[in-house]
């Protein structure tokens, strides 16, 4: 998803993209690989920006994502020739109260740029959402010079529990930045997309699914994840036909075939044997499932056999939607539906 | 009850951690509540012998996300072991969980919860969930009954197994009951 990602960001100024998909799904990932190639560019400035690590995002409110892709590239361009931005941007600092709970990072970078030195607050009424645009695209210019494209990547905004909040973030933060030329990738919440209402989707010019990676299907997809593991230990420690084993284990969820394979370490260990073996694979399964089915409800369990009877998923309330959030249901392109297959035989076991 | 969690005791769960660090750990060790202090005491012992250099912490973070955050993030131990959750609610673990950028650091939290409240972490904290990877206990209230003797025969044969000594194997396997 990476290249296609940066060659769509990169294609159209001002554009917004939403990258969204399931827990552990590598959507941090592939932004982040994104973000760094497209930096590489001559004249692209792309950045990136993980909301969180500044701020809880139970607490962010309209103006805040503004303020710090605003920040991101004032801290590039300095204040000389432009005071008049800076000082827009202490008043929605001012307005929204910040800085937030902490100051680290980026947040430090907000707090310096534009409140320790920067230019009185203007005096009258907080600034609106639509006064913002051009004092952001006076600070683009001052960067322009430099880098004519430039690319934001949000990350962390698919934790927003309110799908309301997103769309308001949507409509009022990215719009400016949208507006003032700057384009911007954000993560979104899986809620927002898979809810009654994805009027949500048509304010993006791009929407990039990240699906888990259907390995029973995908032989490409399965070598990928194969290949993650042949990078974290050799094949002398891990023989290839034990990776392989671990990717089916994890269903194609990137986040779990490490999980899995750290389990598998750690059984050989307890055993005292250097190499891993098939059964080592088959008992970190066995573990991760046993934890991954815990706190199952019987109905859960009858949505579960539905899966396994038809690969679909019919998501009719918050049950199926809870299935997906945890993993215990994979979507792959198709979309096809499947259990994750650490639990798949615990559910055998039981129908038995 | 079909598919119980593995179960173990202090001991085990220290030898199988000390093999996963210092990368970032998280797991959780189910206990009755009556038993959540003793539990506490048992693995702080036992991972203070067998997990080189790992000093332990010991917090409980009773009074919802906003403390369990700050006692992750502010620990100065690279063990720490997490009690008093037993009350926090799915409005808490979302917001856990919406906070996990600040719960990434590289050590080991070990949270020692009832099944209760594990429903509702399974429930709500769906990101921090899959930090865990399997690594999910019962406690095995059996394998702490030991003589002083017992246990340190016990701990002997796992440091052996954690030195990789291969005489020591078939007990490895006993290990897992």
């Amino acid at each position: 998803m990476a290249a296609e990602l940066a060659a769509r960001a990169a294609l159209r100024k001002g554009a917004l993209h939403l990258v969204w998909g399931g827990v552990g799904s590598g959507k941090t990932t592939e932004m982040l690989v994104a973000c760094e190639s497209l930096h590489r560019e001559e004249d692209t400035w792309a950045t990136y920006i993980d909301v969180s690590e500044h701020m809880d995002i139970g607490k962010l409110r309209p103006g805040s994502v503004l303020l710090l892709v605003a920040s991101a590239i004032a801290s590039e361009v300095g204040n000389g020739g432009n005071k008049a931005a800076f000082s827009k941007f202490v008043g929605l600092a001012d307005a929204i109260g910040w800085p937030p709970r902490r100051r680290d990072s980026l947040g430090e970078s907000v707090w310096k740029v534009f409140i320790t030195p920067g230019p009185a607050k203007e005096s009258g009424p907080p600034p609106q959402m639509v006064d913002l645009v051009e004092p952001l695209r006076s600070l683009s210019a001052a960067l322009a010079s430099r880098a004519e494209h430039q690319i934001v990547f949000v990350d962390s905004l698919d934790r927003l529990s309110d799908p309301s909040l997103f769309e308001d973030l949507v409509r009022q933060d990215l719009s400016v930045i949208q507006s003032a030329g700057i384009s911007a990738v954000i993560t979104g919440p899986i809620r927002s997309m898979y809810g009654s209402d994805r009027s949500i989707a048509d304010l993006f010019q791009g929407l990039h699914y990240q699906p888990y990676i259907d390995v029973r299907n995908d032989a490409d997809g399965a070598t990928f994840l194969e290949h993650v593991l042949e990078t974290r230990l050799p094949g002398t420690v891990l023989p290839p036909d034990v990776r392989k084993s671990l990717v089916q284990w994890s269903g194609g969820v990137p986040r779990d075939v490490v999980q899995l394979a750290q389990a598998a370490c750690e059984e050989a260990y307890l055993a005292g044997r250097d190499v891993l073996s098939s059964a080592d694979a088959e008992r970190a399964g066995e573990r991760f499932g046993r934890s991954l089915f815990f706190g199952l409800s019987d109905e859960d369990l009858g949505v579960l056999h539905e899966v396994i009877r038809t690969g679909k998923l019919v998501r009719r309330t918050e049950r199926e939607l809870s299935l997906l959030l945890s993993r215990r249901v994979l979507e792959y392109p198709g979309p096809r539906y499947s259990v994750h297959p650490t639990i798949a035989p615990l559910l055998k076991a039981l129908a038995a | 009850m079909i598919a119980p969690l593995t179960a173990a005791g202090s001991a085990e769960i220290a030898v199988r951690l000390r093999s996963r660090l210092p990368a970032r750990t998280w797991c959780v060790v189910l206990a009755p509540v009556a038993q959540a202090d003793g539990v506490t005491v048992e693995l702080h012992r036992a991972i203070e012998a067998y997990v080189d250099g790992a000093g332990v912490e010991v917090s409980n973070v009773a009074g919802g996300g906003d403390a369990f955050c700050d006692a992750v993030r502010t620990a100065t131990e690279p063990a720490l072991i997490l009690g008093g959750v037993e009350d926090d609610t799915d409005a808490d673990w979302m917001v856990i969980d919406r906070r996990r950028s600040e719960l990434g650091r590289a050590v080991l939290v070990l949270l020692v919860m009832s099944e209760a409240a594990f429903e509702r972490m399974t429930r709500s904290a769906p990101n921090l969930m899959s930090w865990l990877g399997g690594l999910v206990w019962r406690w095995d209230m059996h394998a702490e009954d030991l003589t002083e003797e017992e246990r340190n025969m016990h701990l002997e044969v796992l440091d052996l197994i954690v030195h990789g000594l291969r005489p020591m194997r078939p007990k490895a396997r006993s290990l897992r009951g």
